[in-house]
């Protein structure tokens, strides 16, 4: 029988929510959370044990959090290492990512994981491990298992991988040959592909090519002293009771606000972000907003100016096309008041 | 959206803890905050230390406002 270990997050390993993000690596003999259903659909295979660690601590202490875990694993026995489902969320999956890639490569055993295709561990890892793709939310996650099961259960069992779209991976990258048969060789499928263009019916490019356009880097202040500077947040920091609804996941709009002369009250402001503990930030708001820092620096002469308004909304499961709209609102805004810099503040 | 700015030619700083998500979505000026819940400072520290640690990780925000780049910087 096969031995799989599997990591999770505190949240999914029962120990708590945001305010146990902070947690450091642990390891537990047999399943935990999600790993109970998921070995009861594994073929050839078992889960032996759960790695949990907070999904801030591993953000804040990439090293050490990688290197406990390489303790814990450097004496066990193991074929397979799964990570995750991780849905969308943006930790959580930076972290699977991460933690799959450095057992596949330290300890060689294919390693697997499955998360939402806007996931920023997608980008990031897509082309180092098999990143299964996930369902949006936590309401995926038998769907999920069920994915991650299927495609466990191929290797587990010695059994063929197929290229990307045909198990359900984002593309490596990697590109492997297959013969054909006779009746769709190349120039077959590239004029029914031609037709299909010609005649203005779908067509999918098999190997499609990604333009990307480069954006130019903007030129450094040469003199801050006179710098009009703007500062927007996406921690989520909003007056008291969230009077303009701003949405604690899946933004679509931002509110701006007065910069206040002096500083951000506890009590007057709240954190209304649904990714991260507002402990701290609501007791004090400017560990996101440093007012009193930023009016020390103007007042010493070290910037030039300070857009009288911030932008606040929530960068916690924002999808793409809001996150580009919203950006590019702002920008209008910062046109018309002339500013020439702008510090965005990320939970 | 510091993608965004950046295309609308507004140097932009993005101050986060996961700088290596920052650096693959193309921002090219990038500071690291204390932490998740507390980008600006570190909430065990006394007040006193919190009040010079977001003075001085802003300062580095406008140190790297004022730096040549040519691609992904963590400042």
């Amino acid at each position: 029988m096969k031995k799989i270990v599997m990591y999770i997050n505190q949240f999914y390993g029962g120990i708590g929510g945001e305010e146990m993000a902070n947690t450091a690596p642990s390891i537990a003999e047999g399943m935990v959370g999600p790993a109970v259903a998921l070995n009861s659909m594994l073929q050839g295979g078992q889960i032996t044990h759960t790695v949990i660690c907070g999904d801030d601590y591993m953000n804040e202490h990439e090293e050490d959090s990688i290197s406990v875990i390489d303790g814990f694993l450097k004496d066990l026995e193991f074929d397979l290492f799964i990570a995750g489902p991780a849905f969308f969320a943006g930790r959580y999956g930076v972290n699977c990512g991460r933690i799959c890639r450095y057992v596949q490569n330290n300890f060689h055993v294919p390693a697997v994981t499955c998360m939402y295709e806007e996931s920023p561990g997608v980008d990031m890892y897509r082309s180092d491990i098999y990143i299964l793709r996930g369902g949006h939310s936590g309401a995926s996650m038998r769907k999920d298992l069920k994915k991650v099961s299927g495609f466990a259960n191929k290797l587990l069992n010695d059994e063929p991988i197929l290229w990307a779209d045909a198990e359900g991976y984002f593309p490596r990258g990697i590109r492997s040959q297959i013969i054909l048969p006779a009746d769709q060789t190349a120039d077959k499928r590239a004029i029914d592909m031609l037709l299909k263009k010609l005649k203005g019916e779908p067509f999918e490019s098999e190997l499609p090519i990604e333009l990307l356009e480069p954006v130019p880097v903007p030129p450094a202040i040469e003199d801050i002293s006179k710098a009009r500077i703007a500062f927007i947040c996406t921690g989520g920091i909003v007056p008291a009771k969230n009077p303009d609804r701003i949405n604690s996941a899946g933004a679509t709009h931002f509110a701006s606000y007065d910069l206040p002369e002096k500083e951000l009250k506890a009590g007057e402001w709240e954190s209304i972000h649904g990714g991260y503990d507002h402990t701290y930030a609501n007791a004090d708001p400017m560990v996101f907003v440093p007012v009193d820092a930023l009016r020390r620096l103007e007042g010493e002469g070290k910037i030039g100016y300070l857009h009288p308004y911030f932008y606040s909304t929530t960068g916690n499961l924002t999808n793409l096309k809001d996150a580009r709209r919203m950006a590019n609102e702002i920008v209008e805004f910062l046109g018309k008041d002339n500013i020439q810099a702008a510090v965005l503040t990320s939970a | 959206m510091v993608v965004e700015f950046e295309k609308a030619g507004i140097t932009t700083v993005h101050v986060a803890n996961m700088t290596p998500v920052s650096t693959s979505l193309g921002c090219n000026r990038i500071v690291k905050s204390y932490g998740i819940p507390f980008p600006y400072c570190d909430p065990s520290m006394p007040e006193e230390v919190q009040v010079e640690q977001r003075y001085e990780l802003f300062e580095k925000v406008l140190r790297a406002l004022g730096t040549d780049v040519i691609e992904s910087t963590v400042f």
